[in-house]
């Protein structure tokens, strides 16, 4: 003989346990869904700052002579506070590297905590002679 | 069962299928949405062609015949390629400028970010004239950065040289 109240239990029981498990699976697939979408927005944002950065230093006209030419006499000026703004504040990175002559000129800014993004090209330093270069420039975020 | 635990069941059921599309759902949504790295290769060949057309060496010479033929110091590899594409397509036979084309080819590889393949090309009248390196295999996922010049000496085919990047994992 069964119990009606026991034989309810049970019917409630497995509802419960479905409603469960179709609520954990849906919230879990919506955090992870969500985490994604978050890593890869700011990874675009970062990127895109790294771009921003790279195109200001090759393109500023106080140490070039146009886009990608830097000038060797004006990279002496380049410093941390003058890119400071062009990194939006966020810790940064710029690395010039003249491949004919070895020359590095790094300016760092900040901790280089978190994720971050490099965008790097190639460009010229002008001097007496016009050298291959390679110019790096990386941002940190949070 | 009782009339009552079919309707469970069928409520369990409903509800766990209805979930499970959401989360589906919400997942395909969630992809990463695929970045246009044809229009980032483009723009990357073309600094890369810029910055390598634009370098100025010392010492750069062909052959002919045996015999070297220097060209100026600070010549840029612009100028090296063109006079080396003007010279192949109308000079005498005996040309060899392998090894300034060699030293070229270093410079770009120093250049280019690791990871990326290279070609330099040169063409006149549609015709391949020059390839750095020489067995330079093109995959079909190339972007290519290219400038046409007038002939050097004012008559002739104009010179079509470019740059070709890939992405090469090694």
């Amino acid at each position: 003989m069964r119990d009606p109240r026991g034989v309810g239990g049970v019917d409630d029981l497995f509802l419960l346990l479905v409603a469960v498990l179709s609520f954990s699976l849906f919230f879990a697939s919506f955090a992870r869904a969500y985490a994604t979408r978050e890593a890869q927005e700011r990874g675009e944002r970062l990127g895109g700052l790294a771009d921003s950065l790279l195109t200001a230093v090759l393109s500023d006209p106080r140490w070039t002579h146009g886009h990608g030419l830097l000038a060797r006499d004006a990279l002496g000026i380049v410093s941390v506070e003058a890119l400071r703004p062009l990194a939006a504040n966020h810790p940064f990175e710029v690395v010039i590297w003249d491949l004919a002559t070895e020359e590095r000129w790094t300016f760092h800014d900040g901790s280089g905590d978190g994720d971050w993004r490099t965008s790097a090209t190639g460009a010229n330093v002008v001097g007496s002679s016009v050298d291959p270069a390679r110019v790096a420039a990386t941002v940190w975020g949070p | 069962m009782s009339e009552r635990g079919f309707e469970s069941l069928a409520d369990g059921t409903l509800l766990l299928t209805v979930l499970l599309v959401a989360s589906g759902a919400v997942v395909a949504l969630a992809r990463p949405v695929p970045v246009d790295e044809t229009a980032v290769a483009a723009r990357y060949a073309e600094d890369l062609r810029l910055a390598l057309f634009r370098t100025t060496m010392d010492g750069l010479e062909y052959d002919r015949d045996g015999a070297s033929v220097p060209l100026p110091d600070r010549t840029s590899v612009e100028m090296y390629l063109r006079v080396q594409v003007h010279l192949l397509t109308r000079g005498p036979p005996g040309l060899d400028f392998d090894e300034s084309n060699a030293r070229v080819e270093a410079l770009a590889e120093r250049l280019l970010r690791p990871g990326w393949g290279f070609a330099i090309l040169g063409r006149a009248s549609g015709a391949g004239v020059l390839a750095i390196p020489h067995a330079a295999d093109l995959p079909n996922t190339y972007v290519e950065s290219s400038w046409t010049y007038p002939a050097l000496d004012g008559t002739g085919p104009e010179v079509r040289l470019a740059l070709a990047v890939w992405l090469s994992p090694r």
